[in-house]
């Protein structure tokens, strides 16, 4: 079934470079690591003053990967808890020490795509709007109500990253604001707030560094910051720099079901590509 | 007199337009006289059992993280469903920057809590205080937490069973539940009830001036607590609902401004009108919700009633305020008598009854 659906997806999309050879589907793997301050870091590690965490945990969906052949969508492979073919959660948190979410984590993202090697990679952080504002009462995994659920909103949190720095709880919320409608008829959203990353690497070798860090930006521990979401509250700046949603932010591109488009964004300060650890 | 009189004759063609109740199998909200019958989602009907099961769960502590609250720990049925908190506590003991809601007559309001354009049902509205966490409330982790806990109790599937068919109890089914049980939290017995019903003994001469008073343009009370149910913010079945909210003028930190921790619609709307406007609460049991406002910073009716005789805070100068809020003068004799008035609107078989209280 999932098979099915990424050829329809490929035969949708006319830019991609398909060759016939190369259709047969490849299962790739992605890692992930979070890090701070340039070391590996997790509950664990980070569990006493300066930094201590408390959550760590984001979406990503709309993956597109290139190979030797050119471009191409990528599907999610689904499992019961983390992935559906079309989003993905990201779980660096596993409920030890200052941790407070559960003990299951996801660091890597498992899909397939039409190519034998990965060259780069590009997704978006965040939900796309058709899936971002249903019941989380009748939504399947990772969509079910919980943690990752903006309850007042009317949509998901795509990053919730929290941590207290030097005695201050921090937190780091991203996701659509200013939308309109009723909290699971939501009509559309002034800000989509969602990340665009591209990184050249090689799945086999290398992995992605998420520098928790980055998201709480230069301000010194010990400030409040406090970010609900709002793109203008400048405890959510550096977040959405992280994220690589800064620059859309600035089009001030509308969302909805009927413009959905994705605009060109500056770098996500958040992701780099490090060698991969055994 | 004449003038209480018209009075009158308002508010009980307010009362009366709603529609006649209609049977719904094995099903009745028992409505006060007069009172329309509340908006039902197509895909959650009223039943019996559906309620029985509901009222369970709002009381079941086990929709909390931790175990220790339940939703009638914020909204306790002898204050009205709220709490007698300036700042609610959440199950992990954060504190809220705003005050519990009353639950009086819930399901009638056009939309729900404080501040929020979004919230048009009471199904979706619960996902917040379970699964919120800014603050936490009830600080659940996931649906399959809570299901997992509710899958051995015995009582509760079976009332799911017949509420709603096979299927088990689910968070969808809890919801909806809690919703249906919520529908049935209808105030309208209190004395002004019974004087709009004729029974003129049943409001004091007190009473009866503050009554003037609050529907007189002198005060402006009505224009935000209009209506059957003492708010612009309501609906029910065959009135499409408006979902209004203002600025009373509780502050004025310059130009309008509320303090950054809470400042209303605006968190929302982005708009600049938006600036510290919150929906307008039922008055019903209202002397029994104390400490007032969103944030609980008035402790008493006589302050809220001073408070809108200032006009609120920075008076004519607060760009921000609603055209309503004026300010008026009163004497304390008018003022007793305005609290009176809300005073009568307090409905004592509403706070006990058992139908509403803990299984």
């Amino acid at each position: 079934m999932r098979s099915l659906l990424l050829s329809l997806a490929l035969t949708a999309l006319p830019a991609c470079r398909q060759d016939t050879s190369a259709a047969s589907l490849s299962t790739h793997r992605l890692r992930f690591i979070a890090t701070l301050d340039g070391a590996a870091a997790n509950c664990k590690s980070l569990a006493a003053p300066p930094f201590r965490l408390r959550d760590a945990r984001l979406f990503v969906s709309e993956l597109r990967v290139i190979g030797p052949d050119g471009e191409t969508p990528a599907a999610f492979v689904p499992d019961s808890r983390f992935q559906s073919v079309e989003v993905a959660l990201l779980d660096f948190e596993d409920a030890t020490e200052g941790c407070e979410g559960d003990s299951a984590e996801h660091t890597e993202l498992v899909f397939e795509a039409p190519v034998s090697s990965v060259r780069a990679v590009t997704f978006t952080v965040g939900i796309p709007f058709a899936l971002n504002h249903q019941n989380p009462a009748l939504a399947r995994a990772p969509l079910t109500a919980g943690a990752m659920h903006w309850g007042w909103r009317g949509g998901y949190k795509f990053v919730r990253i929290e941590a207290q720095r030097d005695g201050v709880e921090g937190r780091i919320h991203l996701g659509s604001t200013g939308c309109e409608g009723a909290l699971h008829a939501i009509t559309s959203c002034a800000h989509p707030n969602r990340g665009t990353v591209h990184l050249e690497l090689d799945p086999a070798t290398q992995q992605v560094a998420l520098d928790l860090g980055a998201f709480f930006g230069s301000d010194k521990g010990g400030d409040k910051t406090d970010c609900m979401g709002e793109p203008a509250d400048p405890s959510c700046h550096a977040g959405y720099r992280a994220i690589g949603a800064a620059g859309k932010e600035a089009a001030r591109q509308s969302d909805s079901l009927a413009a959905n488009t994705t605009n060109p964004a500056m770098g996500a300060s958040a992701f780099t590509v490090i060698r991969r650890t055994p | 007199m004449k003038a209480a009189l018209g009075v009158m004759a308002l508010a009980a063609a307010l009362v009366l337009i709603g529609k006649a109740e209609r049977p719904e199998t094995g099903w009745s909200f028992r409505l006060p006289p007069g009172f329309p019958r509340p908006r039902v989602p197509a895909d959650n009907p009223m039943s019996s059992a559906k309620v029985e099961l509901g009222r369970r769960l709002f009381y079941d502590v086990r929709l909390s993280g931790n175990g220790t609250q339940s939703c009638a720990s914020c909204h306790v049925q002898s204050r009205a469903f709220t709490d007698g908190l300036a700042n609610a506590v959440g199950s992990t003991g954060e504190i809220h920057r705003r005050s519990s809601m009353s639950l009086t007559n819930i399901g009638y309001a056009s939309h729900l809590t404080w501040a929020n354009p979004l919230v048009d049902g009471l199904e979706a509205q619960a996902l917040a205080p379970m699964f919120g966490d800014a603050p936490t409330e009830l600080g659940l982790e996931s649906a399959a937490q809570l299901e997992a806990r509710l899958a051995g109790d015995k009582t509760l599937q079976g009332l799911a069973q017949e509420a709603f068919g096979a299927g088990g109890l689910t968070l969808d089914r809890v919801l909806k539940a809690l919703a249906a049980f919520e529908r049935t939290l209808i105030s309208g017995r209190s004395p002004y009830d019974r004087y709009v019903g004729g029974e003129v003994s049943a409001l004091s001469p007190e009473a009866q001036r503050g009554l003037e008073l609050f529907f007189s343009e002198r005060t402006e009370c009505f224009h935000c607590h209009g209506g059957f149910n003492f708010t612009d913010a309501f609906g029910h079945e065959g009135a499409e609902p408006e979902r209004k909210f203002h600025n009373n003028g509780l502050y004025d930190l310059g130009a309008g401004a509320y303090p950054k921790r809470d400042q209303g619609l605006i968190e929302h709307s982005g708009r600049p009108e938006d600036m510290g406007r919150f929906k307008a609460p039922t008055l019903r049991n209202i002397d029994v919700t104390a400490p007032y406002m969103h944030d609980g910073s008035l402790a008493t009716l006589d302050a809220v009633i001073r408070h809108y005789e200032a006009g609120g805070r920075g008076g004519e100068a607060n760009p921000r305020r609603d055209r309503f809020i004026r300010g008026f003068i009163l004497t304390d004799e008018e003022r007793s008598d305005l609290i009176a008035f809300l005073e009568s609107l307090t409905d004592p078989e509403f706070l006990a009854d058992p139908r509403f209280g803990a299984p």
